[in-house]
């Protein structure tokens, strides 16, 4: 990996009780590039994100934000490295305050954060917002839901850039949208991307999606990275079986002897993740190895690496 | 599911131990004195401090309490003043009449409520809808001892379809028991019931929108099942948290209704200990009231346990 | 041109029963006290074996569609046009005569099979309720004859199952017991409403090879409701794509998904990430709201072939092509 990371984590663990929603997660994400998550429903994506944004506290591991020691901010410089971190989430409905003028919607982080001299020059810069998410500048003086749900998160879009972040965190974000509206914002977010140079985790359970957006991928299962790399070595030849599988459940995909599952069963319950391999239960391959001992990281080249015994072989 | 009945017993506890310590406290601290009630203007001292002391009242507040509370442990709660004989026995008395009043004013309160959100829920918006609804807000509206009136008025005196006042006791004879309670626990049950009709109507509503009446539907149940077994099940059960804050708004208004029918009840009994300054039976009966009340809550969540699986699995 | 004999039977040559057929169904809703068309013109078919999609993209009327076959509306709706099951006039029948086909003619899988399963009811008694009101089963025999079904859809311990709560179960194996629900009384079509919506790709790949060994085995007609066109290719014969309440254009599978006549089924393929990278082409615009469809073609609005022709609202016509309602289709001009 050539350029420097924006976002590094270490040991990344959390658990709620005795969930252990993220466990030993090493992130490394490099600056201005798109990096994805992706995972069945419980895999603890979400919760990667609001750690890495440090809205929940970590049981233990390292982030990192550029020189930056996340972990040890607190109060005011917390408050000011919020700026640089921004947050796209599913639910546009949900995450836009729905009594605020999508104006206002657009000029508070920047008065939260000192940005613009006055009243009137964060307006201007949240028109000029807008018209770069392809809304009028009559939107400033309407509310949220006067808007589709494209146009909402057009509008949570907008909100993000508003601080100039440095990193934007975008969960599942397009994942209740029309295909035809998920275009749009797909589009509209890799130009943001390309334009602003921000650096993005991005974090969707659609493959066809994740493949579209990112350069780096991440595959999580129960709280785990089981394998990783650059899109083209993770789409074109996954080394993990659970990638495999993942891959080759896409609708359309081909099938083997006329069936399309690949896995039998389904995502055990974080409360009693498997011994061993997390992913052994379900697993096609799985051997006596991989039910006592947690499988390492292989680097397989180009920064592709997959936790799997079979690696070993 | 025992666990969760346990949890439920703890919980119970304070609801019992809180009132009690409140009402131990609100009494000595108003102002009389029992001594000086019983023995009169013409006491003397010295008598007045004997008496005191019989009845334990020269000990500092906390031992009082103490002592008040092993009484309660070992089933001795002191004899009445008044009635000069043990608070154990004399509470039995009046008991019976307060828990079968507030029952049968449940139930009524419960079957009046339900069948009517039924009612008007499958007849949403209708005039059925709009007149159960305009009688809810009457009902809601009305004070307890104003509708005991208007039904002693009613069916009493004008139609004489019921006795005027008085207590039969069942022993007595089950018809004349229905009769003789019949009156007083609607009047006592009406307001709730129309809170729970009002409830009812509302859960209905949403319950009729959810996806698994359309699958019972399309199961091709009749509508009758579909309402009467797949919907009523799933909508009762937010009247039942009405029902247990129900009962101990009837256990509180079984006072005003005792005294409007003439009834031997716990209520009429404690408003006389009171104002008699009668320590011992206004703490017995305080701490009846908030046992059967304990007793109908527990009932409640397990009514709720059998009625809501995701409970008892909790 | 009746919707029936538009494309060959996938058994070309053979005559295969017509189980639904549904000619111009349009639903009206009271809206406002008027009555707003939500669909109009929906018309297509169904044969036995077969799997036909109903596509479109969210609010287009594919819930509503499903619903009017059901005779399961929403409350005041109005329903107009034809529609036949098992050649049969359904529309006119009384309410307890069409409530009498759910379940034993037709049977429903909903998409969120946690919500469509009742959540204090014991799942045992769910099933025996609809096997003994439909077939008249005895309590015991209905409780023999749910485990087989539980059985069939791939449920370990079927017995301890019947005993349990929605609740209890996962979001694959709730949609297992929701299918095998459906199927419970042998009905001659099954309507399913984005079946694997709700469901991770690991398992909607479970439980699509699922519906499609219960097809097979029980040799049902079968709506498939979906968005996902490649689930479409994958899993239907034929596919009817909706775009705000209309049938636009109706088609095998195979040409819905890869060489469309409709600019909106184009627009939908190119919108969908595919392995390739190049830039995803968006259709401008939203989809209108009910109530404000335009005049003429419904899409003209958003679509790039759009003449001023398109102010007349094209007709749903086929041959020599499939069904399209445009007046400008893809690949060779109309005469
Ligand atoms: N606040 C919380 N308290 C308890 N458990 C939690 C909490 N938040 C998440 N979890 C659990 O942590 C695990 C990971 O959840 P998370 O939301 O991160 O998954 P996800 O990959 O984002 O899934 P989805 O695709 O459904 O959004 C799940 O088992 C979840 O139940
Ligand atoms: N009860 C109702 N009252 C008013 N409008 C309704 C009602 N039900 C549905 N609609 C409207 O009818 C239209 C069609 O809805 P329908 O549920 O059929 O869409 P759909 O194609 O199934 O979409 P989705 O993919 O989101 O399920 C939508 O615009 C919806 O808002
Ligand atoms: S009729 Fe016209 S507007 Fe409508 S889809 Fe065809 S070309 Fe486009
Ligand atoms: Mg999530
Ligand atoms: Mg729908």
């Amino acid at each position: 990996m050539s350029a420097p990371a924006l976002l590094e984590t270490k040991g990344l663990t959390k658990s709620f009780g005795n969930v252990k929603a993220v466990r030993d997660v090493d992130l490394s994400i490099p600056r201005g590039s798109t990096f994805g998550l992706v995972g069945e429903s419980g895999s603890g994506k979400s919760t990667v994100a609001r750690l890495v944004l440090r809205l929940i506290e970590p049981t233990s591991g390292e982030i990192r934000f550029g020189e930056t020691d996340l972990r040890a901010l607190k109060g005011d410089k917390l408050r000011r490295q919020r700026r640089k971190m921004q947050m796209i989430f599913q639910d546009p409905f949900g995450s836009l305050n729905l009594r605020m003028t999508v104006g206002e919607t657009l000029t508070e982080p920047q008065s939260v954060h000192g940005l613009g001299r006055n009243d009137a020059e964060r307006r201007a810069r949240g028109e000029a917002l807008l018209a770069e998410v392809g809304l009028p500048a009559a939107a400033m003086d309407r509310f949220p839901h006067e808007f589709s749900g494209g146009q909402r998160q057009r509008i949570a879009i907008a909100r993000a850039l508003a601080t100039e972040p440095e990193l934007i965190v975008a969960d599942e974000p397009v994942s209740a949208l029309d295909v035809s509206v998920q275009a749009q914002i797909l589009n509209l977010m890799r130009d943001m991307q390309a334009e602003h140079g921000t650096t993005m985790l991005f974090i969707s359970h659609d493959l066809r999606v994740v493949q579209y957006m990112c350069d780096q991928i991440a595959v999580m299962y129960l709280g785990e990275i089981m394998e990783r790399g650059p899109r083209h070595r993770i789409y074109e030849m996954p080394q993990h079986p659970y990638t495999q599988a993942l891959l080759s459940s896409v609708p359309g995909s081909p099938k083997e002897d006329g069936k399309r599952a690949k896995l039998k069963g389904e995502i055990p319950s974080a409360h009693s993740v498997p011994s061993g391999c997390a992913f052994r239960t379900r697993c096609p391959h799985a051997f006596d190895r991989c039910k006592v001992e947690v499988p390492v990281m292989h680097q397989l080249g180009e920064g592709q690496e997959a936790a799997c015994h079979l690696l070993d072989r | 599911m025992l666990r969760y009945l346990a949890k439920r017993f703890l919980l119970i506890l304070p609801t019992i131990f809180v009132p009690l310590i409140m009402v131990f406290l609100l009494l000595r601290l108003a102002p009389g004195d029992p001594a000086g009630m019983m023995l009169g203007d013409q006491a003397t001292a010295d008598q007045l401090a004997a008496l005191r002391a019989e009845l334990g009242l020269d000990q500092p507040l906390p031992v009082q309490f103490l002592l008040w509370l092993k009484g309660i442990f070992t089933l001795d709660l002191g004899n009445s003043i008044f009635f000069r004989e043990p608070v154990m026995e004399v509470i039995p008395r009046y008991a019976g009449v307060t828990i079968l009043l507030t029952l049968v004013a449940l139930t009524l309160a419960i079957v009046i409520g339900v069948v009517m959100g039924v009612i008007s829920a499958l007849n949403r918006n209708n005039p059925v809808d709009r007149g159960v609804v305009t009688s809810a807000v009457l009902g809601i509206s009305l004070p307890e001892f104003w509708f005991a009136l208007l039904l002693i008025f009613l069916f009493s005196v004008t139609l004489r379809w019921f006795p005027v006042s008085g207590w039969t006791p069942p022993s007595a004879g089950l018809i004349a028991f229905g009769a003789s309670i019949f009156l007083p626990a609607l009047a006592l049950g009406i307001r709730q019931s129309a809170l729970m009709t009002r409830m009812m109507r509302s859960s209905m509503l949403d319950v009729m929108d959810e996806p698994y009446i359309t699958t019972a539907r399309a199961q091709g149940l009749p509508e009758r099942k579909v309402i009467g077994s797949y919907a009523m099940r799933t909508a009762s059960i937010p009247v039942l948290t009405v029902a247990g804050l129900a009962a101990g708004y009837m256990l509180g208004g079984a006072v005003a209704i005792e005294i409007v029918f003439a009834l031997p009840g716990l209520g009429r009994m404690l408003v006389e200990a009171v104002a008699r300054r009668d320590y011992p039976l206004v703490e017995g009966g305080v701490l009846t009231i908030s046992l059967v009340l304990a007793v109908l809550n527990l009932v409640i969540d397990l009514l709720y346990a059998v009625l809501d699986p995701r409970i008892r699995y909790q | 041109m009746s919707p029936l004999d538009m494309t060959a039977a996938p058994g070309a040559g053979t005559e295969t029963k017509v189980v639904l057929e549904a000619e111009n169904l349009g639903v009206a809703l009271p809206i406002d006290g008027k009555y707003v068309p939500i669909t109009t013109d929906v018309s297509f078919s169904v044969r036995r074996g077969e799997a036909v999609a109903l596509v479109g993209e969210s609010g287009c009327g594919k819930s509503m569609t499903a619903s009017a076959i059901m005779g399961l509306p929403p409350r005041g709706a109005k329903v107009t046009g034809r529609l036949r099951i098992n050649g049969r006039d359904v529309l006119d029948l009384s309410p307890k005569r069409r409530r009498a086909l759910c379940g034993s003619e037709i049977g429903f899988i909903f998409q969120e099979p946690m919500t469509a399963l009742h959540p204090t009811l014991r799942i045992g008694r769910q099933m025996t309720d609809t096997l003994c009101h439909n077939l008249g089963l005895s309590r015991s025999a209905a409780m023999t004859r749910a485990a087989e079904l539980l059985d069939l859809v791939g449920i370990p311990r079927p017995k301890d199952i019947l005993k349990g709560y929605v609740h209890q179960l996962s979001g694959g194996m709730r949609q297992r017991v929701m299918i095998a629900l459906a199927l419970s009384c042998d009905p001659s079509l099954v309507i399913a409403d984005e079946p694997t919506t709700a469901l991770d790709v690991t398992i909607q790949a479970q439980v699509l090879d699922l519906m499609e060994k219960m097809r097979r085995e029980f040799d049902v007609a079968m709506l498939f409701i979906t968005h996902d066109l490649e689930v479409v290719g994958d899993f239907c014969d034929r596919a009817v794509v909706m775009y705000a309440g209309d049938v636009v254009e109706t088609a095998t599978a195979a040409e819905v998904t890869r060489a469309p006549h409709h600019p909106y089924t184009r627009g939908l393929i190119d919108a969908v990430p595919g392995t390739g990278l190049e830039r995803l082409v968006p259709i401008g615009g939203s989809v209108p709201q009910i109530g404000a469809w335009p005049e003429g073609c419904r899409f003209a609005p958003r679509c790039s072939r759009a003449t001023e022709k398109c102010a007349i609202r094209p007709p749903l016509e086929g041959a020599p092509m499939p069904d399209v309602r445009c007046w400008h289709p893809l690949t060779e001009e109309r005469t």
